[in-house]
């Protein structure tokens, strides 16, 4: 009995020791409870707020010298080393002291091996990363960049990191790796060019060929040159209209494109994931003559998807080559958005379309060998292994590779198209891409910068510039495919060499804008140039309203103080809601309304288009806006659940109400009647009351509710860490782009006279422990509007700002 | 009295030294060894004495690392968590997770001495 007594003590001890250790004991997604619960090692010991005693002087192996890092007040670090190495070495250090879970999940992100960590749930995104091929682009950007002679400094940045990594013992884990369960690895220059794959994801990863095709062939060529014109004649381009080409380059126009279009049968495919469209960015710059200090300005905010931590993480370097200010990315060394003592420079997305699709043309069963210019080719494959957490065997995937590119769309059914992707990403960079940024870091002038800019590949980006001279310039930065007119806009017959690009345009034949006459450069993600520029390219996202805005009011201000430049960043007034309002209301059967909806249309009709928080004038527009546009465009949006289909831009929308009133496609197919613009507006302004009607009751209903904003925590999963229902103006096609669960990022304004005046903000906090009085800090002055004074340090005595700690690094 | 006071300092003691440099089971086996050294009527003696003792060292540190206005930031997000439980209630359920595993341990360890 005894015996008995002691063995089930025994069992039910360690069962219970087990079940408790382990995650997920019950196949449902729940941490390990003791160790998360434990006082010693668990989540309590995150409780834990930054304190001097955090910032106490280390000793790190491989510093060369004495690092000082003086933490001000926002717990922004200004780093003061004797080489730039020491420097990067800090602010690797430093970055994975604030910001490691971060680091850690954006990279296994991008590489595909989240499931090792979040288990199954995960397992569908990573076969995708796979099979587009990310981590082995990854790996051979990083063998490219070991050639290089600044490739010294990123391993300093890494070494510093894993200093870091390597002090931490299980206590000190972040939160995150607690309530998830796994434990942090060291970081490499391997993740770093992960975190660039990643950035290029979001930023030059839009394609719309699978539904241009579909369209394509559903309309008929005439039809859709009539829905989807590639030049909008109202854009205003980033290169001002007009500029003259001098360039030895002319545009090559293929007689018979069609004949390299992918026609046949309509594909299938579902559309791979894909930042929203009017995720974007604004840059701009004015010189002494519009300002009325007589120096130039420069404003910079890029919109992106927001999280918490936030993607930009600011900071200061001071070293005898250089001192630079700004925001930086987890695994860059140096600053990517920023000002030093000389220049300033701000960026905005590019989306030129650079992922293309071929259609692969197998000669056997087993899909081994394709045709390539009238002979077989071997397609390579490649087993990947996805551990996933949870089951004791990895999975495996097999990913065949063209010469072109993975394929990543495969039929079962022969009647279907496989379809490999040619994205300008995964081609293997140039050695000296990497030091883009530590270059401009450093740059002195308009050539300093040019030169910094001619290193850089993906994404590509409008790359603003002003310096303390008075020279304000644009250019676009990147690798940027040569393509035939229309090349690429469909998918395209991969067995016809003649159907690839044929190279890169050359650094000198990039647009660019040097010293402008109208006194300002500027981008908003709008088409690069005019039509005249002799190289093709094509995308269906650029954008048509906020460029043509910032322009408009830039070009009618004068004696600009930067309180106007915050404005303009902060404006929330929509050009589009401007042009399509009006248009709207004069085709609105206005004797059909009942007077609620007559109410309605008078507070449409004294709104000013700014998309303010408070107001319901956004609210009755946008919503009248989406109706209008779906039963207009009903032809279109029949298809929209079973295939890709391409849509109609706002611009033609609005071009359908002023000059084609007639045209068929306000018909309803399936109604007896002929519908005109009047019967469509005001058929969907009635619906528009009735899905509005119970929801205004509430006099409280305004756009803060109907738009909604939040700011989540990068796992997606954890709330509590995430923030909600945040109350600020905006609307994505606004300077002010704040939408659902995107937005400004990060805003800068500098002013460049004998003393840099700077100003900024993100909508997060420098550190991303959710304990941390940093962490989120930020977010309601940045939802208020609101900008901090930027502490540009002179040198480390630098006292016209208070600062928190000071620390030493030594060797 | 003397051994059960005697055996609860030195659970708590050991379990708490101990925790600050292993894992959160290092409080199972070092209460199982101190009970196989004391000699109780009932073995449910030592299953309290290793529960109170190692709830106590739960209970004293989870409440002092979270004792400060600014601990509050992640103990009311963590409380989020855990359907909205309070910092004395995430004290509570803390403390009683460890208090169990190091009763039962100390049970095992007494179950154990009769045997010898």
């Amino acid at each position: 009995m005894k015996y008995l007594y002691f063995l089930l003590s025994l069992a039910l001890t360690v069962t219970l020791t087990l079940l408790l250790n382990v995650n997920n004991p019950f196949g449902q997604e729940v941490p390990a409870v003791a160790p998360l619960l434990s006082p010693f090692q668990g989540f309590w010991q995150n409780a834990k707020v930054e304190k001097a005693s955090d910032y106490k002087k280390l000793k790190l192996k491989g510093l060369q010298e004495e690092v000082q890092v003086i933490y001000d007040e926002r717990l922004v670090p200004h780093i003061f080393a004797q080489n730039d190495a020491d420097a990067y070495y800090a602010q690797g250090y430093i970055y994975a002291k604030h910001r490691l879970w971060q680091m850690d999940i954006a990279t296994r992100a991008a590489a595909g091996t989240l499931s090792e960590v979040l288990g199954e749930r995960m397992l569908d995104y990573d076969l995708l990363q796979r099979r587009r091929g990310i981590a082995k682009a990854a790996e051979r950007a990083t063998q490219s960049w070991q050639k290089a002679e600044h490739y010294p400094l990123l391993q300093a940045y890494t070494d510093g990191a894993n200093a870091y990594i390597n002090s931490l013992s299980p206590k000190d884990y972040p939160i995150e790796y607690k309530l998830l369960g796994y434990a942090p690895e060291e970081w490499s220059v391997y993740k770093t060019a992960l975190f660039q794959k990643s950035m290029a994801l979001s930023l030059n990863f839009r394609y719309h060929d699978l539904a241009a095709t579909n369209s394509l062939q559903i309309f008929g060529r005439e039809t859709f040159d009539f829905l989807y014109p590639e030049y909008n004649p109202k854009q205003s381009p980033v290169i001002p209209a007009g500029t003259v080409w001098t360039t030895d380059s002319t545009r090559v126009i293929e007689q018979d494109t069609a004949a390299n279009i992918l026609i046949g049968s309509i594909l299938p495919y579902e559309p791979l994931p894909m930042s929203e469209r009017g995720i974007g960015s604004n840059n701009w710059a004015v010189n002494g003559a519009k300002t009325l200090s007589g120096n130039p300005i420069l404003c910079n905010d890029p919109h992106l998807q927001l999280t918490l931590p936030s993607i930009w993480y600011e900071l200061q370097i001071h070293t005898p080559a250089q001192n630079v200010y700004g925001v930086a990315l987890p695994g860059f060394p140096g600053v990517i958005i920023g000002f030093n003592e000389h220049i300033a420079w701000g960026i905005t997305n590019v989306g030129q379309d650079v992922t293309d699709w071929y259609a692969i043309d197998w000669l056997d069963e087993q899909k081994m060998t394709y045709r390539f210019n009238g002979k077989a080719r071997d397609a390579e494959i490649v087993l990947e292994e996805i551990k996933v957490k949870g089951r004791k065997e990895a999975v495996i995937d097999s990913v065949r590779y063209t010469h072109l590119g993975p394929v990543v769309y495969q039929s079962e059914e022969a009647d279907y198209y496989d379809l490999a992707m040619h994205w300008l990403s995964l081609e293997t960079p140039n050695p000296s891409e990497s030091n883009t940024f530590l270059a401009l870091n450093r740059a002195k002038n308009y050539e300093e910068y040019a030169a910094a800019l001619s290193q850089y590949e993906v994404p590509a980006q409008n790359i603003i510039f002003a310096d303390k001279k008075g020279d304000i310039a644009l250019r676009i930065a990147g690798k940027l495919p040569i393509k035939k007119e229309e090349q690429g806009r469909f998918v395209l017959d991969g067995s016809k060499q003649s159907n690839e690009w044929e190279g890169y345009i050359p650094f000198h034949e990039m647009p660019y804008s040097l010293n402008p006459k109208r006194n300002f450069v500027a981008s908003a993600n709008q088409r690069t140039t005019d039509k005249n520029y002799p190289y093709y390219y094509n995308s269906e996202s650029f954008d048509n309203y906020r460029g043509r805005f910032i322009n408009r009011e830039l070009a009618a201000m004068d004696s600009i103080e930067i309180k106007d430049m915050m404005d303009l960043q902060k404006s929330s007034k929509s050009l589009l809601a401007e042009e399509a309002l009006p248009l709207m209301l004069s085709y609105l059967d206005q004797e059909k309304l009942n007077a609620v909806q007559s109410g309605l249309v008078k507070i449409l009709e004294d709104w000013d288009y700014h998309f303010q928080i408070d107001e319901v004038a956004p609210v009755l527009f946008w919503e009248w806006y989406q109706n209008f546009d779906r039963s207009l465009w009903d032809e279109i949006y029949q298809y929209e659940d079973s295939i890709q289909i391409l849509k109609v831009d706002y611009w033609k929308t609005l071009e359908m109400m002023e000059q084609h009133a007639l045209n068929v496609f306000w018909d309803q197919p399936e109604t007896p009647v002929r519908e005109t613009p009047n019967m469509i507006l005001t058929s969907a302004f009635e619906q528009t009351y009735d899905s509005l009607q119970v929801r205004l009751a509430d006099k409280n209903y305004t756009w803060e509710e109907y738009r909604g904003s939040y700011i989540a925590h990068l796992s997606r999963s954890i709330a509590p860490f995430g923030r909600y229902d945040l109350p600020v103006d905006g609307f994505k096609q606004a300077p002010n782009a704040v939408s659902k669960v995107a937005g400004p990022s990060w805003r800068m304004v500098v002013e460049m006279g004998d003393e840099i005046e700077a100003y900024g903000i993100y909508p997060g906090g420098q550190s991303g422990h959710p304990g941390s009085p940093y962490y989120e800090n930020m977010v309601d002055k940045w939802v208020e509007g609101e900008y901090y004074k930027l502490f540009f340090m002179k040198d480390a005595n630098d006292n016209r700002q208070p600062v928190l700690f000071e620390q030493r690094l030594k060797p | 009295m003397k051994d059960t006071l005697l055996q609860f300092g030195l659970t708590f003691g050991l379990a708490y030294l101990l925790q600050l440099f292993l894992p959160w089971w290092s409080l199972v086996v070092v209460s199982a060894v101190v009970a196989l050294f004391f000699r109780h009527k009932y073995a449910a003696t030592s299953f309290f004495v290793g529960l109170l003792a190692v709830a106590l060292g739960w209970f004293l540190l989870a409440f002092f690392v979270s004792n400060s206005p600014e601990h509050q930031v992640l103990i009311t997000k963590m409380g989020e968590l855990f359907n909205g439980l309070s910092r004395t209630s995430l004290i509570f359920t803390t403390a009683t997770i460890g208090g169990i595993m190091g009763g039962l341990g100390a049970l095992t360890g007494a179950l154990g001495r009769k045997l010898i």
